[in-house]
Parts: structure tokens; sequence; C-alpha cells
């Protein structure tokens, strides 16, 4: 029954991860992008919601909302501002400004919100539910709905919408889909906002969970790479299968091995897969470089 | 070639009275660090600036030879020269089995596997307190000691170790100049052009690069040695992001693929981070937008683009 728990925790926190993973996934398949700022937008998300809900007072899910919607902004400046002229550049480059960003904008929210972690209290009450022996806390319900919730939207986003079917056809062959009529840049512009907006929704889930401090991006941009690269580049069901995983080996790791290497888990699942299928667990030959 | 080891000369000669006029200790500091700042940008540059692989995992080599330094003797006896060697022998075997995994992965994965080993080997040093203390770090690490009988060198001085340091990166820029410069440094060139041309005419890649990433990762580890026994004190620290990605600026701002570009570039980027103590708080900030601006507009080094202004030319970049 431990054990069952244990899983399921995982998997609370892993709908979460595949928000983060979603986003970074559509932003390096579509755009070839490596983003390193993708854990930054994470991170925003979680103050951002610190700011309007806990200093603000704004209700709850509005501040969600807020926040998630002020991130995606923020994306928007960043797509035009840096990416856009970038588009002919080496995507070395690009990483390398991405990193640079990255590390600004947590020196940035350094500034404002000073290094001191801060929680966020959810509203929600701290009583738990069972059901069957099992424990259900309603914040991680909440994450749980609301992760699996944005993961169909995006589904369908992708697979039944106008620009749904614009970005897939970009990323399978940007010149055909050029040639057809695609707005590329504006393809572009919306899958790094969609990305920015997924990232943030993350942190809104987790930041009442965990405690938020300038740094927490580095951490969750490494793990939306594992995701990524375990789920393959690209592949939308590969990133949630495997940012649901990863919560709950982490979960399982934590528990049964050491709560010290929680964070090493993604890392070495990620090793032990590359070492027997390079393009991940999803990912077709042809797809690495 | 010839005004190019006049420079080199020069340059040395330069190193060689520098604590003559810059006694004070603040100066040596800044100096010892730009030191070993330049190993470790010497070591990224021949990875990233002749073979085309770019590494943010270096700090884990850094780390693991700041950590098995002090631990070889802290904890073994080992004596301290001995202990420095095993130390740059222990990151160059983890450079080595890094080397065998990554280098099955190419462009952005690679990167992302060498930040996730680096990581891995972080998360080993927070967490096996037994062996390294965890959080709280290892102290007390002493400064090696050379005694020639009536003689004895103590570099626990600033300028000992001034002298150690600067043998040690003069070494390294020798050693990188006779790497590139042979039949080896010119199949890591080739394999950085064109990876599928270069296996084509013979070139086993992954051999190469493991060779380089395991000569790579010892200078990184002697890099860490140094550091460690020089501030006396580590933590996980000396495993940070931050190192990995301040190692790959000072060799692209230098100019990577140059030999002096990665020197330049650790003397520039220890000095640039003292210079922004101006903005305060905001200093890390602005360094961060510096940071961008080289990527952006000087991607081959603020050598090439300084060459590039004198002569007139425009940079038109990558």
């Amino acid at each position: 029954m431990v054990f069952i728990q244990y899983v399921i925790n995982g998997l609370i926190i892993g709908g979460a991860y595949a928000l983060i993973g979603i986003g970074l996934t559509l932003i390096l398949g579509i755009m070839k992008v490596v983003n390193f700022a993708h854990g930054e937008m994470y991170m925003l998300g979680a103050y951002f919601l610190f700011t309007f809900f806990s200093k603000m007072g704004i209700y709850f899910l509005l501040s969600m909302a807020l926040a998630i919607l002020a991130v995606m902004a923020i994306g928007w400046v960043f797509e035009k501002g840096i990416l856009k002229p970038l588009r002919r550049r080496s995507i070395d480059t690009v990483m390398l400004s991405m990193i640079g960003l990255s590390l600004f904008m947590q020196n940035i929210a350094m500034l404002i919100w000073t290094p001191v972690p801060e929680s966020i209290q959810s509203p929600l009450p701290m009583t738990t539910y069972t059901l069957g022996g099992l424990y259900f806390l309603p914040q991680r319900i909440l994450v749980i709905c609301a992760a699996l919730l944005l993961v169909l939207l995006t589904h369908l986003l992708l697979k039944r919408t106008k620009v749904g079917k614009a970005m897939r056809a970009t990323f399978q062959d940007l010149e055909a889909a050029s040639l057809m009529g695609i707005k590329i840049d504006r393809i572009y512009s919306f899958t790094f906002v969609l990305g920015a907006g997924l990232a943030a929704a993350s942190g809104v889930l987790l930041g009442p969970i965990f405690t938020v401090h300038p740094y927490i991006g580095n951490l969750a941009n490494l793990k939306a790479f594992v995701i990524v690269i375990i789920g393959g580049l690209g592949s939308f069901w590969g990133a949630v299968t495997a940012g649901l995983l990863l919560g709950v080996f982490e979960s399982l790791g934590a528990a049964y091995v050491s709560s010290g290497y929680q964070d090493a888990v993604g890392f070495i699942l990620l090793i032990l897969i590359l070492i027997k299928r390079p393009t991940g667990l999803f990912g077709k030959v042809g797809q690495m470089r | 070639m010839r005004r190019t080891s006049a420079t080199a000369a020069l340059c040395l000669a330069g190193a060689m009275v520098y604590p003559i006029f810059f006694a004070d200790p603040y100066f040596l500091h800044m100096a010892i660090l730009m030191g070993i700042y330049a190993l470790l940008a010497v070591s990224l540059n021949l990875l990233l600036g002749y073979t085309g692989q770019l590494s943010l995992g270096h700090a884990a080599f850094f780390g693991v030879g700041a950590y098995l330094s002090s631990l070889f003797h802290l904890h073994l006896g080992v004596p301290l020269w001995g202990g420095m060697v095993l130390a740059v022998c222990g990151a160059g075997v983890l450079g080595f089995f890094v080397a065998k995994l990554a280098f099955k992965l190419r462009g952005a994965y690679f990167v992302i596997m060498t930040i996730g080993i680096a990581e891995v080997v972080k998360l080993v040093a927070l967490n096996w307190v037994d062996l390294t203390k965890g959080p709280m770090g290892l102290t007390d690490i002493a400064a090696p000691q050379l005694s020639f009988g009536f003689i004895t060198i103590d570099f626990s001085q600033k300028v000992p170790y001034y002298y150690l340091i600067l043998l040690c990166v003069v070494l390294a820029a020798v050693l990188q100049h006779r790497l590139v410069n042979s039949t080896l440094g010119r199949s890591f060139i080739a394999i950085r052009e064109n990876e599928d041309l270069a296996e084509s005419v013979g070139i086993d890649c992954y051999k190469y690069l493991v060779i380089v990433m395991v000569v790579s990762s010892s200078i990184s580890g002697i890099a860490g040695s140094l550091y460690a026994h020089y501030v006396s004190f580590i933590d996980p620290g000396v495993f940070a992001f931050f190192i990995s990605v301040n190692a790959v600026m000072m060799a692209i701002g230098g100019g990577q693929g140059t030999q002096a570009g990665p020197i330049l570039g650790a003397i520039l980027f220890t000095l640039i981070p003292e210079w922004l103590r101006v903005f305060g708080d905001a200093r890390m900030a602005v360094y961060a937008l510096i940071v961008i601006f080289i990527v952006i507009f000087m991607p081959k080094g603020m050598l090439y683009s300084l060459a590039q202004i004198i002569q007139g030319k425009k940079n038109d970049g990558r």
C-alpha cells in the first residue's frame, strides 16, 4: 500500500513535470532552440503566483492564471527581442545566449524577490482525504487535475486547430511548411509563448508544494531536458510519459534509496536509457543531431 | 610564427616579473585566480575550440580534482604532491568514463549529458557526508611545500603559489601547442569541421574524442586541485553549473580554437566581475548581459573582434 502511495505521489509531481517537458520539447523540436531559459519560466511562474496570491491577496485560481499569462507575455518579449534576431545563427550561439538569459533572469529574480526561499501557503484545506487506504492532499489533487487538463488542452490544440496543424507541419519540414504559406515566424512566436506558458503552469502548480527561490529554475530546466531526451525529441506523448515516469522514479528513489539523491534519479535514468537507446524511448532514429 | 613566439615570450616575461610590480595581496590573488581559470579555459578550449564539442559539465572535473586532492591528504595521509597527482588522474579517469558515455551523443544532447553527469557528481559530494562532510565542506586543506635540503619553499605564501600556477599554465599552454600542431590535433580539427568527412578518411572520431576529453578533464582536475590547496576550503560549490558556464565563456570570449584566446578570456572574465562591483547587487545581472553580448556579437572571441576592428574590416560574425 505504501508503495502505491509513493507511485501516486510520483505521478502527481510527474504531471507537472510533463507540462514543463512538453513546453521544452515543442520549443526544441519546432524552433530548434536549446532553451536553457525554460526553467526560468518555471521559476517566474512560481514567483508571480507568490506575488499575486501571497502578497497581493488575489483569489488563488485567478492568481494562477494571471501568473501564467504574465510569464507568457515575458516569453513573447524574449522571443521577439532575442530569439527572432538570432534566427539564422548557429544552434550553439542561440543556446549560449539562452544560458546568458537564464543567468540574467535568475539574478533579476534575486534582486526583486531576494535570495531567501519563500513558501506559498495553498488556501486549499490541509486535511487529507483517504480513499482505500491512500492519502490525498487537496493541493496535490489540484496539481494532477490541472496538469492532465492542460496536457489534454495542448494535445487538442496540436491536433485539432489550424495553428496546431501548422506547428506540426513546421516540425516535420520547415521549408515545405513555409512553401504552403505557413508564417514560420508566427508559428515560432506562438510555440515559444505556449512553451513558456506550460513551464509557468508547472511552476504555478508545484510552487505551493516546494519552496520558491531564484535558482529553482536550474534543476527544473535540467529535469525538463531529461524528460525531452527520454521522451524523444518533439514527441508529445513521449514527454508526457517521461514526465510521469520521472516523477514516479524520483518518488521511489527518495523513498527506498535516499532522499538526498532524489534529484539524481532523472540523470541516472537518462544515462541508463541512453546507453540502450540513444534516441530516447519514443524517438526515431535520425532525430538525434 | 616568429612574431607569435616573440609575443608569447614577452607575455611570459611580463608574467614572471608581475609579483615584483604588483606585490599587493589583492593583485596576487587575482593573478592566481586568473591562472586557475586559465587552466580551466585551456582545458575547455581543447574540447570546444578544437573538436567542436561543447561541454557544460567541466565543473565536475574541476570539483573532483579539488575534492580528491584534499581527501587523499586529509583522510589517507597521502603526501600532498602525490595526492595532487592522484587527483588529476582521478579527474582523467572520470573524463574517460564521461566521454565513453556522452560521446554516443552530439550537439544539444551531449551538452545535457555533460551537465547531467556534473549534477550527479555534485549530489554525491553533497550526500556522501561521511567522506565529504556534505554541504559543510572540507576545511584546513594544507598548501604543499617543496624542500631542497637547506631551502624550503612554502606554497601557503601567495608569491610562491603564483609561480606554481604560472608554471602549470605554461605547461598546459605548451601541451596545448604541441597537441594542436600534431597529427592528433589535425584530426581534432577535422572532427570539428566535418565529422562524417573525418570518419570517411579513416579518423576514428569516437576514439579521438575520448582522448581529447581525458586530456581536457585532467587539466581541469589540475585547476581544481590547485584551487583547493590555494583557498584551503572547499564545499560542493566547486561543482556549480556557473563554473562550467564561466569556463565556456572564457574559452569563447577569448577566442575558441586559438591558443592564446582562452588565457586572455580567463584574464578578462576574472577581471570583469571585479569591475562590475560598482553595480552592487545587480553585478551578476550585468555580467549576464555581457555574456549575452559577447555570445551574439563576438562569437569568435574578443581577440578576433579586436583584430577585425584594428584592420578595419567588418565583423560579419558566424
